[in-house]
């Protein structure tokens, strides 16, 4: 008898914990986000010098994630391919559900959505470095922080990390937008840039931005972008079913 | 008739009743269990499962244990193929019940019509509620599902909107969407519309998508079952644009026109996979490019929605926002007040009545949210919150009273998520701080006494950042849980009160199943129910194994 009461209070007591523990406060959490970051007077000087250097690259893979939070929802662009400088570029690019290949040799340039290839404006820059080092020279940053040394993928990085203060209508930012949203900039974002500790090299940067959105509100943005695979050699070829939808359309 | 004859005729409603027990109790405590405790919930479910296999004797057990894991088997089989196209559904099962009556026949020994009723009462069950969807059992009963009917890789979760009902005064309709199955001959209809005056502008790329476009539909009760119809125009303007627009922000732009009185929807990328390459490998202008893109979607989206339904600009109480400034009549008082909102959340109560005698607007800008305070107070920014890059303050708010004092809190989905209060003092002050990363705040079901807070929260003991719907109340500093739902893909949820003015509704999308469900607290207790039927089979086993004084 007593075997038997002790199951059922044994059973009820399991069910009861179907809803789990309450859930306490941790305002430790929210600290924790704050990286411990320490100002750097030498550090434009240090991305300068790692960005002047990567002019030696003929050719890079690169992964690259677009990732945009709006509402309820974050949604992200992947891309991942090579590129062999000056003007090829091979490139799985994920957007949504949907997988799209781009394919560039010069001004040959294609993207394939589902089973067709069509034409499109040729890639002009296609050193990452490059922009920027354009952006740093344009509008220096007033400070530069050092973070705690990183390891990205495999490479010890120094890692640094500066605000870019973008003024209304530059960069490029459509200009014939309504009234209200270009009302919207300027607007702040973070650079955090990985150089390796080794040689130097430039492995990864972060972009981390917010927009205000007229009707919708902040749109918030983080973009990586990782590069590796320098001066490997690469074979970039045009791809068989593109070939094959010229020859044959 | 003799007792014998009664147990004989009895039998197979008990087993087939049994089987659907056993069914349940798979997913709404099982699972539960796995999924909340993680290892100590698989120590649990041995434990329940031994006590189940040895309160009863040698001869019972084998009995038990075979018709159990039949029964588990075809709940679980059955829904394998049910997503597969209508005529291959029929043949799979046809050649899934002859397997499964053999193995039945062989393993469990009993008669083949009882087998057969089981399968079909199972099979029955999952019609009315998938298993994949059975979990939300245990705290709501399953009002409506919708179906996008499209394997289309470009919505991973089908927007659902709810709006008042013309016809049916302080109650909603849902506002979703369905794809479109063109039908012959209206491609040519289309083209023919196209060389009239007054075609919809877009038409062209309309007939282009034909295969990828969707109908926005309205849900409402019907007099059996629910009816699914083109929404009329005044519901649709009573949205904005993002209630259904929002779909892959800002990757994708949604279109939409008027085709012969109904509703359609398409989609387009908003830069071409080549435009969106050069912006990553342009990092120095990747930022001021993706702000571009989404102002320039956003800009479209409204357009095209405002063009649609010939709504203007977003009224709220009376109050617009515009060009910088909240302004519009409050109270019979003209309000004009400098902000650097450009999205108006609405009018809450924020502070105290003794402190402000009207409810404060709220408003959100670039990483921030601002309350203003409305006649017969001066008008004026009272408060402004900021975020951070770390933690961007996005839309994704709730507004909840927590303590059930008439004063409303803000349930901020930051990473991590905080409920947030403005003091007397205009001052924010943090009341929780979420210990997990991934969970999030969905909406809440008002009730006196502080309001019930619908979120998304991980297991217990598990640092997986898969989230599972719960209920809490906020007691004590703390989040107490009313009721926990094991199901992992609802997303988009919103209360509304669709078939009761006065018990809310939960309304849902199933991320990556392209399914909406309303969802309604449960009059049946359906998860007591199961529980104590664990406790009945547990008890009928022991009162056997006396009986016949078999030992273990």
């Amino acid at each position: 008898m007593s075997k038997r009461w002790l199951g059922m209070i044994a059973v009820m007591a399991v069910g009861s914990m179907l809803t789990g523990c309450n859930l306490v406060s941790d305002p430790a959490k929210l600290t924790a986000v704050q990286t411990q970051r320490t100002m750097d007077p030498l550090g434009l000087q240090s991305i300068e010098t790692s960005l002047e250097g990567m002019n030696a690259i003929q050719t890079y893979s690169l992964k690259a994630a677009m990732q945009v939070a709006t509402g309820r929802f974050t949604r992200e662009v992947d891309f991942y391919g090579s590129v062999q400088l000056p003007a090829t570029i091979s490139m799985d690019e994920t957007i949504g559900g949907s997988d799209y290949l781009v394919y560039q040799d010069g001004q040959f340039a294609y993207y394939k959505d589902e089973n067709r290839w069509l034409p499109m404006q040729p890639l002009t820059n296609l050193k990452p470095w490059d922009s920027l080092l354009q952006l740093l020279q344009s509008s220096p940053p007033k400070v530069v922080y050092q973070l705690p040394k990183q390891t990205v993928v495999s490479w010890n990085c120094n890692v640094y990390q500066f605000r870019d203060r973008a003024r209304a209508g530059s960069g490029g930012l459509a200009s014939s937008l309504p009234g209200d949203s270009v009302r919207t900039v300027p607007r702040d974002a973070l650079y955090t840039v990985y150089i390796d500790a080794n040689d130097g090299q430039l492995r990864q940067i972060q972009v981390q931005s917010t927009v205000g959105v007229p009707g919708l509100g902040t749109s918030s943005f983080t973009g990586t972008t990782l590069m590796f695979g320098y001066n490997v050699p690469v074979k970039l070829n045009v791809p068989d079913d593109l070939l094959a939808q010229i020859e044959n359309p | 008739m003799t007792s014998a004859r009664l147990r004989r005729l009895l039998a197979t409603p008990v087993w087939v009743l049994y089987s659907l027990w056993a069914m349940l109790f798979y997913q709404l405590v099982f699972t539960a269990w796995t999924l909340q405790y993680s290892f100590f919930g698989v120590l649990g479910v041995l434990a329940a499962s031994l006590l189940f296999l040895f309160s009863y004797g040698k001869r019972d057990r084998k009995t038990m244990v075979r018709f159990t894991l039949f029964s588990l088997a075809i709940s679980l089989g059955i829904p394998s193929f049910a997503s597969e196209p209508l005529a291959w559904v029929v043949v799979d099962y046809i050649v899934f019940v002859l397997f499964a009556l053999i193995l039945g026949v062989w393993l469990v020994r009993m008669p083949v019509v009882r087998l057969l009723l089981v399968i079909a009462v199972i099979t029955l069950a999952e019609l009315w509620v998938p298993l994949s969807d059975m979990s939300v059992l245990s705290h709501f009963g399953v009002e409506y599902t919708g179906h996008l009917g499209s394997q289309d890789s470009q919505i991973p979760s089908i927007p659902v909107a709810a709006a008042p009902d013309p016809a049916r005064p302080g109650l909603d309709e849902v506002v979703t969407l369905q794809a479109h199955r063109p039908v012959k001959g209206e491609a040519q209809e289309l083209v023919n519309l196209l060389g009239q005056p007054g075609a919809p502008a877009g038409l062209q790329d309309a007939i282009v998508q034909l295969q990828h476009s969707y109908d926005v539909v309205g849900v409402t009760p019907g007099r059996f079952g629910f009816r699914v119809a083109s929404p009329a125009m005044s519901v649709l303007r009573g949205l904005p644009y993002h209630a259904i627009g929002l779909v892959d922000f800002p990757f994708t732009t949604s279109h939409f026109l008027d085709v012969f009185g109904k509703t359609r929807m398409y989609l387009s990328l908003s830069a071409n996979p080549g435009e969106l390459l050069q912006m990553a490998l342009s990092p120095g202008h990747l930022a001021d490019g993706i702000a571009g893109l989404s102002l320039q979607t956003a800009a479209d989206e409204k357009a095209n929605w405002d063009q649609l339904t010939g709504r203007g600009q977003t009224t709220v109480d009376g109050l617009t926002l515009s060009q910088g400034y909240l302004s519009g009549t409050y109270a019979g008082v003209p309000v004009r007040v400098k902000t650097s909102g450009v999205a108006l959340f609405g009018v809450y109560r924020m502070l105290s009545s003794a402190q402000f005698s009207s409810p404060q607007a709220v408003l959100e800008g670039n990483n921030l949210i601002q309350v203003i305070a409305l006649p017969p107070a001066r008008p004026r920014v009272l408060a402004t919150l900021k975020g951070s890059f770390s933690s961007p303050l996005t839309t994704d708010v709730v507004f909840a009273d927590v303590a059930g004092t008439g004063v409303d809190d803000l349930l901020v989905n930051t990473v991590p998520a905080q409920i947030l209060r403005l003091t007397p003092d205009l001052s924010w002050r943090t009341l929780w701080v979420s210990g997990r990363r991934s969970f999030r705040f969905e909406t809440v079901f008002p009730q006196k006494g502080g309001d019930l807070l619908i979120a998304n929260s991980p297991g217990f003991d598990s640092d997986a950042p898969t989230r599972y719907l719960g209920g809490y109340l906020f007691e004590g500093g703390q989040l107490v849980p009313q009721f926990r739902v094991y199901h992992n893909d609802l997303v988009s949820l919103h209360t509304v009160h669709v078939t009761s003015a006065t018990t809310p509704e939960l309304l849902t999308s199933v991320y990556a199943h392209q399914e909406i469900m309303l969802l309604k607290p449960s009059e049946v207790p359906w998860l007591a129910i199961v529980e104590g039927g664990y406790v009945l089979v547990i008890l009928i086993g022991w009162i056997r194994r006396f009986r016949r004084g078999v030992t273990p």
